[in-house]
């Protein structure tokens, strides 16, 4: 089969996976070597769909010997099957790099033959990559579950980062849908990598050239819409797995129906949750916000007209509204529609004078949804009559009206959610 | 200071003649009516023209009173909106430099100041054009072993490019071509230098670079997802202007 019939089968293999981050890393080039990796990270095109492309993102293989059933690689599965060499893969990625293609390589791959040997071919490729071609961009692979701990570590040592796929948001699921894997096989090499990112940290602070141990840490995927998990089940695991486990981002993918499976939805989940979840995870780790705050057992699920830090406002009325300009930062950050970005502009400009309505407005403070939930020296926007009963009103009609943000772009929902949402939770 | 309305200062349009211009304002105590380009001045007979002579000692005295007296920060964003096509830029930095000499550290963080919010937006619209750009850029490998890339950008962005790709490319020499301003920079695998070109050479392209075109194209349309199709969300990431030389899109143009 030619190389090109390979990469659209491969790429077409794993273009569902949802992380394409390529930041967080600042591995440096070396003398004779060629790339580096961005710390910011770089988008090098976008997608019809309006992703970000940054990595070239393929399967080694997609021939499997395991049987998930929500997984289009399936071995039960009847598709076209194929597997790179490891010399395809560093030049594909080289001749790719050096034309500003990609900024770097995220390979995984489906399990051929065992465990062991699938992760030896990814090293193997990596390997060349890294030794032979000098090339110091930036990397991401998966690590196969079930893989040894001693490849576990060899791979670590030459990547900026390395994932392990939790897979689906339960145990309980994973055993229905995924026999072969265990949560067991998951958790310990997730384990062992975070280990040996904090002795690589330590032993880089004693001796400067101590190899470095996955340096842009590591993150996890997980399928949603698959399996029956509420939105409060899942941002509980996400936040319990970035505590225990100091991963640096949690995915998640909406599932795509490709199997026949009882178990399984026939229809895609709304794109919308996908796009709620990550406004979610965002709260947990930039906004301060806990997870029992966002969701409790009363409303399990996220909005679909409002996101979900506008839905803890409405929830929180009674902390509103949030004076400008003595609001300490923490309570600044909780203000629908104020980003880092923006908080901490006001934090810094309101040093030196007090902050005006237009002060903001020159300062390109987005007041769309923040006006009804701020004062700026004792005044309300346009002096509007902050009166809580009006607020939710206004709120969902502007959410009507205006598409709300990227309510647009995304799938509509449906008259029963809509009105579900306004007896229910509001 | 006096705010002279009878004045223009003409420089040269370098970076040290604007420097230059800042360094004589402040010697005159004067305030110009406007700092422009010479070449695109035409004289009028009610007003007085000032040529500065650019002087690198003088545009240097400036720089380091900024970088030592504020921030290299400051400096930053003084060279990045001297990149901008933002109009009244050269007034937008003498404005924002008296602004540092009066406020000292704090300048940045006064963004509610008419200049200081000026320039930092200027600056700020330069650095992610650059950025931008660091994504979008294409090489093609030449026979000889250069590589060779397109842009027409808004901005003057060539040397605020030079550093990433130096570091990133190393030992491998590139050119990176601006057409709005018919910029060159050349990197010949140690030091990097911008020439003016008025032409498009002609490139002898290597063997390989068909084959690696039909790869990335190929790659390019498998990953995306068909059942996701968003073009209004890629054209907002992706503005078309950057489509004319990005290899995946030259077939959708
Ligand atoms: S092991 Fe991976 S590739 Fe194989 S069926 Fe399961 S999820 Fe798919």
């Amino acid at each position: 089969m030619d190389i090109k019939e390979k990469l659209r089968i491969l790429t077409d293999a794993a273009k569902y996976d949802a992380s394409c981050v390529s930041s967080n890393s600042t591995r440096k080039n070396t003398a004779g070597g060629i790339g580096n990796a961005a710390e910011c990270g770089i988008c090098h095109t976008f997608t019809s769909d309006g992703r970000c492309v940054s990595l070239l993102k393929i399967l080694f293989t997609n021939y499997c010997i395991y049987d998930c059933k929500y997984c289009i690689n399936r071995c039960s599965n009847d598709i076209e099957r194929t597997a790179f060499t490891a010399r395809e893969i560093a030049d594909l990625t080289i001749g790719f790099y050096k034309r500003n293609y990609i900024e770097g390589l995220f390979l995984s791959s489906a399990v051929i033959k065992s465990p062991d040997y699938t992760m030896e071919q990814i090293i193997s490729a990596i390997s060349i990559l890294r030794h032979e071609y000098h090339f110091n961009g930036y990397i991401h692979a998966k690590t196969i579950p079930g893989a040894s701990q001693e490849l576990v570590t060899r791979l670590g040592l030459l990547v900026d980062r390395m994932s392990v796929n939790i897979e689906l948001p339960s145990e309980k699921s994973l055993s229905q849908l995924a026999p072969q894997k265990t949560k067991k096989n998951i958790i310990s090499p997730m384990r062992q990598i975070k280990g040996s990112i904090i002795q690589s940290k330590q032993e880089m602070v004693v001796y400067k050239h101590a190899p470095s141990f996955a340096p842009a840490g590591q993150s996890t995927q997980m399928i949603i819409g698959a399996t029956p998990e509420t939105d409060k089940s899942i941002i509980t695991l996400t936040q319990s797995l970035y505590k225990s486990f100091d991963l640096k981002r949690v995915f998640y993918s909406s599932y795509i129906p490709v199997g026949d499976n009882k178990n399984l939805p026939t229809t895609a989940p709304p794109l919308l949750r996908e796009h709620r979840l990550y406004q979610a995870d965002w709260l947990l780790r930039f906004y301060g916000f806990d997870s029992s705050e966002l969701l409790d057992d009363k409303t399990p699920n996220f909005s679909n007209e409002i996101d979900p830090k506008c839905q803890w406002a409405l929830k929180n009325l009674h902390l509103f509204p949030v004076e400008i300009n003595k609001a300490p930062y923490e309570v600044i950050l909780r203000i629908p529609g104020i980003g880092v970005r923006s908080a901490k502009k006001i934090i810094r400009a309101r040093r030196y004078s007090k902050l005006s309505f237009s002060d903001l407005k020159r300062m390109r403070i987005s007041m769309k949804r923040a006006r009804y939930f701020i004062t700026c020296n004792g005044h309300t926007f346009e002096n509007m009559w902050l009166r809580q009963e009006l607020i939710t009103p206004l709120m969902l009609s502007d959410a009507g009206a205006s598409g709300y943000g990227q309510m647009s772009l995304f799938d509509e929902p449906t008259k029963g959610d809509t009105i579900k949402c306004l007896t229910g939770e509001i | 200071m006096f705010n002279r309305r009878d004045i223009i200062y003409l420089y040269d349009g370098s970076f040290e003649g604007l420097l230059t211009a800042v360094f004589e304002s402040f010697s005159f105590h004067e305030i110009p009516m406007n700092i422009l380009v010479n070449s695109n001045v035409q004289e009028t007979l009610d007003m007085n023209y000032y040529y500065v002579n650019t002087d690198t000692e003088k545009a240097y005295r400036v720089q380091k009173s900024i970088t030592q007296k504020i921030s290299r920060y400051t400096m930053h964003n003084i060279f990045f909106t001297y990149l901008s096509v933002c109009s009244d830029k050269e007034m937008k930095i003498l404005a924002y430099i008296h602004r540092c000499f009066k406020y000292g550290k704090s300048v940045n963080s006064r963004i509610n100041d008419k200049y200081v919010g000026a320039v930092c937006d200027a600056a700020l619209s330069v650095g992610n054009e650059a950025h931008k750009l660091k994504g979008f850029i294409r090489f093609l490998e030449l026979s000889n072993g250069v590589y060779y890339g397109k842009i027409s950008p808004k901005a003057r962005i060539l040397p605020a490019l030079i550093l990433h790709f130096k570091e990133r490319f190393n030992s491998m020499p590139f050119i990176i071509h601006d057409l709005t301003h018919e910029e060159c920079l050349v990197y010949n695998g140690k030091s990097a230098e911008i020439y003016k070109t008025d032409t498009i050479p002609k490139l002898d392209i290597s063997d390989n670079e068909e084959h690696y075109k039909a790869l990335w194209r190929e790659f390019y349309n498998t990953v995306a997802i068909k059942e996701r199709h968003n073009p209004k969300c890629q054209m907002n990431n992706m503005p078309k202007r950057y489509w004319q030389h990005l290899t995946e899109m030259e077939l959708a143009n």
